[in-house]
């Protein structure tokens, strides 16, 4: 699982740049990552592995015209075939009639979240934390699975116009689910390094869910009002984000929030900043055009603000690029990549303990998008639903499925938990993100379970 | 290459393993995608690697890497057979292979025109002319298309004496038009959703698909659903058919028949399957004309080849018979679990770089004897929906809720008008066992889904379902 050192990038990104002489420009992303993952279920490891690759992308523009190739193959042959797959596929295309200028410098060049000691945490490490959460388990006769993970990335983007920069992290993440009888309960944690990450601590959690999800009743679909812990709150995030932050789509009209600019549109409880400088985002400082990415206030108090940007919507929309590239060529424009949404002043416990009949959600499955036009999502409760009574947890439910707009959930919103965690959707992603209390959230069926 | 095989099996051996496979893969891609009149992806991609998996102490452990060197193998044997050795530390029950034949043999997909030597004009060419007709109208604000073809040259070997060597082609293509008026968006996409039709198959498929000849009517599609009217709501009948079949098969049948599942290996993240092992041979899973077949053979299929990823030789069975669940997807870890005697050849990973895991065969809905036109006039009041939208199922597959791009109503027996937004939701039992009428052979059609995402770390694989129209009784829909 060993890092390549700065010397080792710049060793294949000089010689690739030197492979180009003699096209009009060229463009090199080199990527490398590592995992190492043990998964268990049934209180055993089923799957245990370790996996790495680095990649170099590479973009050359040749008589106008511009060409792009991958490979992982990064000796001096396998770059040799990459330019050449670069060349061939420009040779067929059409000159490019707007092709931007080439950054020549970031100001932002570096960044270093990777923590040495978590990159080359080893099996046998995982191991003795798992076997602490086992035994955790089978004093309750449960059954636990989950991961627990260590993990590195590094980027290193360069041109020939001069542009060089680097961006290198590491993760550490645990995730389980306390399985019992008729219920489970469910937890996770992501951190830079190990030390952030308390196996324990979130696998006793796991079990406190699961053991006070047990017995389940019915549940009653219709409009609830919802405390959402931080965990449940990020699929919702993740989709108003896929659906409309973007200035592509907010251009040609096809977001669900293009013209609203400026409009109230959610509670002036709700506010979403993007911002890769976050303590917990550990988020690129620059784009993967090499662009500085700025903090970007996306919502303030319900108010719609606009878009982030690349430079090619930029160019488009008259304004300067906000740092939000996505590697080019692609389809979808720019995208936030590190969301927070501004904490609150209560606890998720001062949420429950202010709400007079509501449910209290675990986390959500398999969200998706029903209707784009009203950001309208279907999903599941998952892993805890609990009825709120009288400011109190009073009994478990089974899962139901919810409907709902995000329009509405996010007009709806009446409070919002002063801390904050970092979490992932179901569908991937990862966001800063407070607990949330949100009234009149449907749900529109149960699961029997 | 066999000397790079055998290297890697020696020294997993020297390190201790009890039993070790390898895989080398050797990867070319190719993307193109256009988006309004402009090339937005185009991309040459070689890739190559190997991924070594071994059982120590009765456990597994599996490491992978780019870097093909002799060093490296030896290097990644060795930390294989230290994580099994982590593994064994806590589990209690060894895990015991499904014999299966040590295969040595060369297959490869069946391909017509191998669509690497067609030449990028000619794709961009085409691409682009459905881009034009697609945005004809400007009422279309975004026309996006692709194209895709994808070459895995695998070498697999294991300590048995295997030695298998494939080369699996597939080929896809698709478009999408999104039409929008007054703030509202409806998009049309040809030949389905999610990226297009995807096969395993060459050149042959994208002349056979005739993109440009269906783009006129994907866009008027696309346009007429601005002014249709609202799908209607309540308990209706409902017609799928193939676009959207694909996902109601994939979501409520394949997964909940994959085995690791079922036994929970799944359950902290995509969750288990209410298709428990004490239902096997004896639940109701659908209606009597319900018949799901698995068949890693059929022949343009994107689960299609010679052998899994544990090299096991492919074949086809039941997973639901005239209604009653009567199989699992397996492999050669768990097919003991369901005492069966070997392996039904489900165990596939994402190129080298992940470790093989239980994966959903093809999967097809046998067709029935209905014709279309009987499919539609024996219903009083219903609706017809194809092309899958949006998709979202429970942790043990059962409640789901599927919205589609298109719907036609139906009333007494007619199709009286186009309907938008249509969604439909059910239990998955209930469903399959309203399931009253399913059209003929003469409209079965074979659907890929081509990112069917599964596992951590995440991987993609590949399959199809195959089916005819069928009709669904008193559905909730409109929902």
């Amino acid at each position: 699982m060993s890092v390549y050192t700065k010397e080792a990038q710049d060793v294949i990104l000089d010689r690739t740049l030197d492979l180009c002489r003699g096209v009009e420009r060229a463009e090199l992303r080199f990527s490398a990552s590592a995992e190492s993952l043990s998964r268990f279920a049934n209180n055993g490891i089923q799957q245990n592995l370790s996996q790495q690759d680095a990649a170099l992308h590479l973009s050359v523009v040749e008589n106008g015209r511009e060409g792009f190739a991958t490979s992982n193959r990064l000796d001096e042959e396998g770059l040799k075939a990459l330019v050449e797959a670069a060349r061939r596929t420009a040779s067929f295309q059409d000159p490019a009639k707007d092709l931007l200028p080439l950054e020549a410098a970031c100001p932002t060049p570096e960044k270093d979240c990777l923590d040495p000691a978590t990159a080359e945490w080893g099996p046998e490490e995982k191991a003795a934390l798992l076997g602490r959460t086992f035994d955790l388990a089978r004093e309750r006769e449960m059954t636990a699975s989950g991961i627990l993970s260590n993990s590195w990335s590094q980027l290193a983007l360069a041109n020939s116009a001069g542009l060089r920069c680097r961006y290198q992290s590491s993760r550490a993440r645990f995730s389980t689910t306390f399985h019992g009888k008729d219920a489970s309960g469910w937890t996770e944690g992501e951190a830079r390094g190990f030390a952030g990450l308390d196996v324990e601590a979130l696998s006793l959690e796991a079990r406190r869910i699961s053991l006070a999800a047990a017995n389940p009743g019915k549940g009653e679909p219709g409009a609830w009002t919802v405390v959402l812990p931080p965990a449940a709150v990020a699929d919702l995030i993740m989709f108003l984000n896929w659906l409309g932050l973007g200035a592509q789509d907010y251009l040609s009209g096809t977001s669900p929030l293009a013209g609203k600019a400026g409009q109230t549109l959610f509670s002036p409880h709700f506010s979403v900043t993007d911002n890769a400088a976050h303590p917990l985002a550990d988020g690129m400082p620059f784009d993967f055009d090499g662009v500085s990415r700025r903090t970007v206030p996306l919502v303030d108090k319900g108010v719609f603000l606009g878009p982030v940007h690349d430079r090619i919507t930029a160019r488009q929309a008259g304004v300067e690029s906000t740092g939000h590239g996505l590697p080019r060529p692609n389809s979808h424009g720019p995208f936030p990549g590190n969301l927070v949404v501004a904490p609150g002043d209560s606890t998720v416990e001062e949420l429950v303990a202010g709400t007079v009949r509501g449910l209290f959600v675990t986390h959500l499955h398999y969200t998706n998008v029903q209707d784009p036009n009203e950001m309208l999502l279907t999903g599941m409760t998952r892993d805890g639903l609990f009825l709120i009574e009288n400011g109190r947890i009073t009994r478990p439910v089974r899962n139901m499925r919810f409907t709902e707009s995000l329009f509405k959930a996010f007009a709806n919103i009446e409070a919002v938990s002063r801390d904050q965690a970092f979490h992932g959707g179901f569908f991937g992603g990862g966001f800063v993100l407070p607990g949330m209390k949100i009234r009149d959230f449907h749900f529109t069926s149960e699961s029997g379970f | 290459m066999k000397d790079m095989l055998q290297l890697a099996l020696d020294a997993a051996r020297a390190a201790g393993a009890d039993w070790a496979d390898l895989r080398i893969i050797h990867t070319r891609s190719q993307v193109i995608q256009t988006r309004n009149g402009k090339v937005s992806g185009l991309s040459d991609s070689e890739d190559m690697g190997f991924g070594i998996r071994v059982l120590a102490g009765g456990a597994w452990g599996f490491a992978s890497s780019n870097r093909l060197e002799p060093a490296e193998l030896k290097a990644k044997a060795a930390e294989a057979v230290r994580i099994a050795r982590a593994s064994a530390s806590l589990n209690q029950d060894a895990v015991r292979l499904a014999p299966e034949p040590a295969w040595r043999d060369f297959w490869q997909t069946p391909v017509q025109i191998d669509p690497f030597s067609v030449g990028l004009p000619e794709k961009l060419a085409l691409l682009m002319e459905c881009d034009r007709i697609l945005r004809a109208d400007d009422r279309v604000k975004e026309a996006t298309c692709s194209m895709s073809f994808l070459r895995e040259h695998q070498h697999y070997a294991n300590s048995e004496g295997a030695h298998i060597e494939q080369r699996l082609t597939r080929s896809g293509a698709g478009y999408t038009a999104m039409a929008v008026k007054d703030g509202e968006v409806q998009q049309r996409s040809y030949p389905m959703s999610h990226g297009g039709q995807y096969m395993g198959l060459g050149w042959e498929l994208i002349l056979a698909l005739d993109l440009a000849g269906n783009a006129e009517r994907t866009r008027e599609e696309a346009i007429a659903l601005l002014s249709a009217p609202q799908c209607p709501s309540g308990r209706l009948d409902l017609i799928l058919k193939p676009m959207q079949l694909v996902l109601q098969i994939h979501e409520s049948v394949g997964h909940a028949s994959e085995l690791d599942r079922v036994l929970g290996f799944e359950a902290n993240y995509a969750g288990t399957s209410f298709a428990t092992t004490d239902k096997l041979g004896n639940f109701r899973y659908g209606s009597p004309i319900v018949n799901l077949v698995a068949d890693g053979t059929v022949p343009g299929g994107l689960a299609t080849q010679g052998y899994d990823d544990d090299g096991v030789r492919q074949g086809r069975w039941h997973i639901v018979q005239d209604g009653i669940l009567k199989g699992y997807m397996t492999n050669r870890e768990l097919a003991h679990r369901v005492d069966e005697e070997r392996s039904r050849g489900c165990n596939r990973a994402e190129g080298w770089f992940h470790l093989p895991i239980t994966r959903i065969n093809n999967l097809s809905l046998m067709p029935g004897t209905h014709s279309w036109e009987a499919l539609v006039g024996e219903v009083e009041d219903g609706v017809i929906m194809d092309a899958n939208k949006c998709w979202s199922i429970d942790q043990q597959r059962l409640n789901f809720q599927f919205g589609c791009e298109i719907g036609w109503r139906v009333q007494k027996g007619k199709i009286t008008g186009l309907v938008k937004n249509p969604t439909y939701q059910s239990i998955t039992p209930e469903f399959w066992g309203s399931c009253d009428a399913i059209c003929g052979p003469e409209h079965w059609q074979l659907v890929g889904v081509a990112n069917c995402g599964k596992g951590q770390p995440g991987q993609t694989a590949e399959m199809s379902h195959g089916s005819s129209p069928a009709r669904f009784r008193k559905i909730e829909v409109g929902v």
